[in-house]
């Protein structure tokens, strides 16, 4: 009996060793190039495929971008087909080598691991490895070095230079428009002003002054407002005939300004007497006699006339 | 004119003295009139002044000169960091022999105060001396003294050396009735200080006025003439410093913080006419109005941080303003 299990036990053995071997051997790691030569420089399509049943979970080995003297131009992704049975699967993937190295390169075999569903082994399968040839351009020494070529003329065209014509005419345009804005708005900000010519200090002087005496006060008895009147009237000459402020003036002031300090004594005489009396009768409640109001009025008018220019300009009387 | 006549006689008859001050003064006082004319007018319109000006001008010898010129008591109190109401006011002492506490009256208890670097007390001691200048009495315990008239404040304070000073606060200093500010005496005057000071014999001043003259003429002050034109000018200008802008003064806007109080308004028509008294006129006019403004204003007048940053001073500002207003 014991003899009998023993070799029930090694037969059990072999049969699934059997079974494992058998579908490793379904997996099947090939690799094909579409040539074995090219031109130094040229490229040339390698495609790696595996297939396996499809309870294989395989592990696809890492490509680097340079083998071999060789070198990866471009990589697609891995593309699964499974075939109508359901039963195998093929994994491929498609690359673009090239090389700038002549001579005979080997591309190495590439390594697949992979288990089978139920088993924690890992087994592998390889790629064969793979001759390609690259050969450089061959150089004839039989023939005489030729020298180099000259710069190759190139024939002027119109249609090169039209962008850049195009642009300038644009840039012209757009100037001349800014510039055609800039005097339009010039034009209207720069609106004919008609200047106002005053009239002469004088002329407002002597007419306010003849106003002012036509108006009677002192007469009636208001001398404050006659003698007020009289020193504004004065005043005022006096800041538009020199452009003097003399109206923030007080009388102490505006005989001591150079303009009115160089009168002619007479002229100097009569302000000053009619600017202190003024101020007297104004502040001091002072009532002067009949005499002293037509003379301060006297006094105002010859002062005026004293100092008669001509038409003011209106830079002068600003 | 017959109304001017018995103005300017009253004020020639009350203002007599005014001439032999000037003259009993001018004796160790050489130069410096604006400050002697100003002392007057403090003195006449009983007004406190505060002196502003480098050390050495002269300010303490004007107030010790004016004070012997009139018959009346001085006092002269050099304000320190270490002061105390009490060293002004006075105190109460216990007396063992009568076993009761009585007071003992300090400097502030005379007509003329001399408060020398008044800037150098404390808050407290100023507070003080300011409460007295306002008030014109003194508390000490439980019993309250009214100081003998006339009662003038003049204090002094230095423009430089400003480290260590309590400079005084615009309230109390709204209390000095004049802010004068002294500058260097010329070369002619300086020359004869320095033969002045060289000369041997020591120069005696004597009393000329007495304090009754005095109370009398402030009550003549009071009666000098004002125009309502002279009033109105006054109000524009102290309305000027308030709203620049309603004077075609905007660009004093952004200088002044805040404008002169009522109080400006009623010292400069004071000083005016205690002005035209000292200048022997009994009626007012503009000239006395611009003579004084800037005493009365500079004080008053609070400037911004932009009128410091471009060193803008008060002065200034009532020049502009002087110069925008409409003299009647």
């Amino acid at each position: 009996m014991t003899a009998c299990n023993h070799f029930l036990i090694v037969l059990l053995a072999l049969f699934s060793f059997g079974n494992s071997q058998l579908k490793a051997q379904d997996v099947q790691a090939t690799i094909s190039a579409d040539t074995n030569a090219i031109l130094i420089g040229n490229q040339f399509r390698m495609t790696l495929e595996l297939k396996h049943p499809a309870n294989v979970t395989a592990q696809w080995p890492n490509i680097p971008d340079t083998f071999s003297l060789m070198e990866v131009v471009q990589r697609s992704p891995i593309d699964t087909i499974q075939v109508a049975s359901g039963n195998s699967i093929t994994n491929s993937q498609h690359f673009v080598i090239t090389s700038f190295d002549s001579g005979y390169h080997v591309i190495p075999p590439f390594t697949f691991n992979y288990k089978l569903s139920g088993d924690t082994t890992t087994y592998s399968s390889e790629t064969e490895p793979l001759l390609i040839t690259v050969t450089s351009i061959p150089v004839d020494t039989t023939r005489a070095i030729k020298d180099l070529k000259g710069q190759v003329h190139i024939s002027f065209s119109w249609i090169e230079l039209l962008p850049y014509l195009g642009i300038l005419l644009l840039a012209v345009l757009a100037g001349f428009l800014v510039y055609r804005y800039l005097e339009n708005r010039k034009r209207k900000v720069v609106a004919p002003v008609i200047a106002e010519v005053k009239r002469p200090a004088h002329e407002i002087a002597l007419e306010a002054l003849k106003e002012l005496d036509e108006r009677k006060l002192w007469q009636q008895g208001n001398y404050k407002a006659y003698y007020t009147g009289l020193s504004d009237i004065t005043r005022t000459f006096i800041e538009n005939r020199w452009s003097v402020a003399a109206m923030e003036m007080t009388t102490d002031e505006i005989l001591h300004l150079t303009i009115i300090a160089n009168q002619i004594p007479d002229n100097f005489t009569q302000v000053k007497y009619l600017l202190e009396l003024a101020d007297l009768v104004k502040f001091a409640k002072v009532i002067p006699i009949a005499n002293d109001n037509e003379q301060s009025m006297r006094a105002a008018i010859a002062f005026v006339n004293g100092n008669i220019s001509g038409n003011l300009k209106p830079e002068d009387a600003s | 004119m017959t109304d001017i006549r018995e103005i300017n006689e009253r004020i020639q008859q009350e203002s007599a003295f005014v001439e032999l001050l000037n003259l009993e003064v001018g004796k160790a006082i050489i130069g410096q009139k604006y400050m002697l004319e100003r002392l007057l007018i403090g003195l006449l319109s009983n007004g406190h002044l505060l002196l502003e000006g480098v050390p050495g001008l002269a300010k303490t010898l004007a107030i010790k000169s004016l004070a012997s010129a009139i018959h009346s008591k001085f006092s002269r109190i050099q304000f320190t960091p270490d002061l105390l109401p009490a060293d002004l006011l006075g105190t109460m002492i216990y007396n063992q022999k009568k076993e009761e506490f009585t007071v003992r009256k300090g400097p502030l208890f005379s007509n003329f105060i001399l408060a020398d670097e008044i800037n150098r007390a404390p808050a407290k001691v100023q507070s003080a001396l300011l409460e007295a200048m306002q008030e014109r009495q003194v508390t000490i315990g439980e019993e309250t003294f009214h100081l003998e008239e006339p009662f003038l404040v003049l204090a002094t304070q230095n423009p430089i050396e400003q480290e260590g000073t309590y400079p005084l606060p615009e309230a109390q200093l709204d209390r000095f009735m004049l802010k004068i500010v002294i500058g260097y005496p010329n070369k002619e005057e300086e020359r004869l200080i320095i033969r002045q000071n060289l000369n041997p014999e020591p120069i005696k001043i004597n009393p000329v006025v007495t304090t009754n003259e005095i109370l009398k003429a402030r009550k003549v002050v009071k009666e000098v003439y004002m125009d309502e034109k002279i009033e109105k000018y006054i109000l524009d200008i102290v309305f000027a410093t308030r709203f620049p802008a309603d004077n075609n003064l905007g660009k004093l806007k952004q200088l002044i913080s805040y404008g002169a109080s009522p109080r400006a308004s009623i010292n400069l028509a004071l000083a005016s006419k205690a002005y035209a008294f000292v200048k022997r006129r009994g009626y007012v006019i503009p000239e006395d109005v611009r003579a004084v403004c800037h005493d009365i204003l500079r004080h008053r007048i609070g400037l911004t941080y932009e009128a410091e940053a471009e060193n803008v001073t008060t002065d200034e500002v009532v020049n502009e303003v002087l110069n925008a207003v409409e003299v009647p």
